[in-house]
């Protein structure tokens, strides 16, 4: 019987993870071939030649493979932390970075620049262990303000964690006018954030934490549609609505942050993916959590790639091309489709 | 005797202590039956509904649903069985109409993650009892605040519960949607669900309930058939303004005396 009702069968959610497998895929296809320097790929995948001899093997996988998969799992991380910001601030404005993620993760690596501290922990930079710890402590800051009689309603979520953003902008404002040229210069570019890469040690700094809190997130899809209906509506239909605030927060929270300390704070990927997913598969979690994710990987390698190639051999950072593509694009869609987004 | 749904025994609840908004309070709902909870604003009248629906807890007395104490229920059990329509509604992100019926289906799911055949066909048959049966691929979004009233009652008649409480359920209708969702309230009634409304329209409403509970300042000043309610000297007192019921048959308007103000 066809009742018109868009439910979503094992077929139609399959349908769509392959398409956004497909172009995350494509993304991955086309990105190791360009770059500054051209590489030659039958040399590369030559495994007779010893790698000191080879430059194009060790580029492709010491530098540019490596940066993929780091673009893929931090693009990833971001795209579904912010899904699952804007389920439950019920706020399509909101991104992984409205609650002081980011800018609590940039006073941690602003903190560790401007005080000297070059240590580094089981070989962990102090910049991303400071990076790390601050966003999930701006997180739980927040979170504490927010406090009303055990309840955190998304109103005051938001204007906590607006307040918080420009508390700490201010601070690291004041260490930069403190800060000498050449930690000025480190600051600049960690806030422009980096896919930089030698070798897989950062995505190991955000992949455990994809793959555990992604799945945290999907199993609760569900509940993130009926709490689209308000928290009075969610709480009657039987959703533990304090335990699915908690539990979404702090695997929003740890995505985010994992991904900021490796990265650095790139923006918009957090905020559009998850819209452009939601015009194309409607506004279904089940669908925009793991759409978000595969489709937020795919755009990230893509932009990084544009970052590396459009005026080569120098590379832009990629949080100024995630924004400098992004915003027109997500523009237009919002033109063509502002019905379908505007809540 | 119809079985009773809900009673409720010596209830007292306020939101804050020292801020008591229900005074000891008695009461039931039996299986099959349309009760209106009438009286003016700040009465408890809401406030009556959220505690049947399981969002507060009394702070001393009882409520026993479907012969438990609803303190009992775990969220999930009792949202299988009672459906709560608050007075406003909100819904964020553009769902089609078919998705929002579908999501009163969640308290059937157990955990799963697709929607099964069972729950597609209960949405499609809500839709089509509330006679939304075309609108499946509309925006919620879209809709105007009465269209959405519809789908909301759509939602809530899928997920098939013994007894639905509604919080003024017709304030954004107009006069003929009005009749035919309370005619429909009515149908629900007769094949055996409870339910509870909290109205404004108190003539309007008397048509279709069995039975209007008036409530003044925390205490339930009348409970019975709407023809002994409807009666002027004790609306007059409970409302504080003088009061005149005309009636045509069945139907009751209820008049406030604009030269009125005084209730003596």
């Amino acid at each position: 019987m066809n009742t018109g009702i868009r439910a979503l069968t094992p077929l139609r959610f399959w349908s769509w993870m392959a398409a956004f497998v497909g172009f995350t895929v494509v993304c991955v296809a086309i990105a190791p071939i360009f770059g500054s320097h051209n590489i030659d790929f039958l040399k590369a995948l030559d495994f007779s030649i010893p790698l000191s001899e080879n430059p194009d093997r060790s580029i492709l996988f010491q530098a540019r493979l490596p940066r993929i998969v780091l673009a893929l799992v931090a693009g990833g991380a971001l795209a579904v932390s912010g899904a699952s910001m804007q389920a439950l601030l019920r706020n399509p404005l909101a991104s992984p970075f409205t609650l002081g993620v980011a800018s609590g993760g940039t006073l941690g690596a602003a903190l560790v620049i401007f005080f000297g501290i070059g240590a580094t922990v089981f070989e962990v930079p102090g910049t991303v262990l400071g990076a790390f710890i601050f966003s999930l402590a701006t997180l739980a800051i927040v979170w504490a303000l927010s406090n009303r009689n055990g309840r955190h309603p998304t109103g005051l979520l938001l204007l906590a964690g607006v307040s918080v953003n420009f508390f700490f902008a201010a601070i690291v404002l004041l260490l930069q006018y403190l800060s000498d040229f050449e930690q000025n210069f480190a600051l600049i570019r960690w806030m422009m954030g980096s896919l930089d890469t030698v070798g897989y040690k950062s995505v190991w700094g955000i992949l455990p934490v994809l793959i555990i809190f992604s799945l945290v997130l999907f199993v609760n899809a569900r509940s993130f549609n009926i709490l689209a209906l308000g928290d009075v509506q969610a709480q009657t239909a039987g959703v533990n609505v304090r335990k699915l605030q908690i539990a979404g927060f702090i695997a929003a929270g740890l995505l985010a942050g994992a991904a900021v300390s490796q990265v650095g704070p790139i923006g918009f990927v957090g905020l559009i993916v998850p819209h452009a997913v939601r015009m194309i598969t409607g506004p279904d979690y089940r669908l925009v959590l793991p759409g978000s994710l595969l489709a937020g990987a795919g755009f990230l390698v893509l932009c990084d790639l544009i970052s590396r190639t459009i005026i080569a051999p120098v590379e832009l950072p990629p949080g100024i091309i995630t924004a400098m593509l992004g915003a027109p694009f997500f523009l237009s869609l919002l033109r063509a489709k502002a019905k379908e987004l505007i809540v | 005797m119809p079985e009773s749904l809900y009673i409720a025994s010596n209830l007292t609840f306020g939101y804050h202590p020292g801020g008591t908004v229900l005074h000891d309070i008695n009461f039931h709902i039996n299986q099959g039956e349309f009760v209106a909870l009438i009286g003016p604003n700040g009465a408890g009248k809401s406030t009556i509904l959220k505690l049947l629906a399981g969002l507060h807890n009394p702070v001393s007395g009882e409520i026993n649903f479907n012969g438990r104490s609803l303190k009992n229920f775990p969220g999930r059990e009792l949202a299988r069985m009672v459906a709560y329509l608050p007075q406003e509604d909100e819904i964020h992100f553009p769902f089609t109409v078919g998705e929002v019926v579908m999501l009163g289906r969640w308290p059937h799911s157990g955990g799963a993650f697709f929607d099964s055949e069972i729950d597609q066909d209960a949405a499609s048959n809500a839709m089509r009892i509330v006679g939304i049966r075309d609108w499946a691929g509309r925006l919620i979004t879209e809709l105007s605040g009465g269209e959405r009233a519809r789908v909301i009652l759509a939602k809530a008649i899928a997920t098939q519960p013994l007894c639905l409480l509604l919080d003024e359920p017709v304030s954004e209708l107009d006069l003929k949607n009005q009749a035919e969702a309370y005619q429909l309230l009515k149908t629900l009634a007769v094949n055996g669900a409870g339910i509870v409304v909290v109205a404004h329209d108190v003539g309007g409403v008397s048509r279709w309930a069995d039975r209007l509970v008036l409530l003044s300042e925390g205490k339930i000043v009348a409970d019975g058939h709407p023809s002994d309610v409807l009666n002027e000297n004790l609306l007059a007192e409970a409302y504080g303004i003088s009061v005149k019921v005309i009636s045509d048959g069945d139907d009751k308007a209820v008049f406030a005396r604009s030269n009125g103000g005084d209730a003596s």
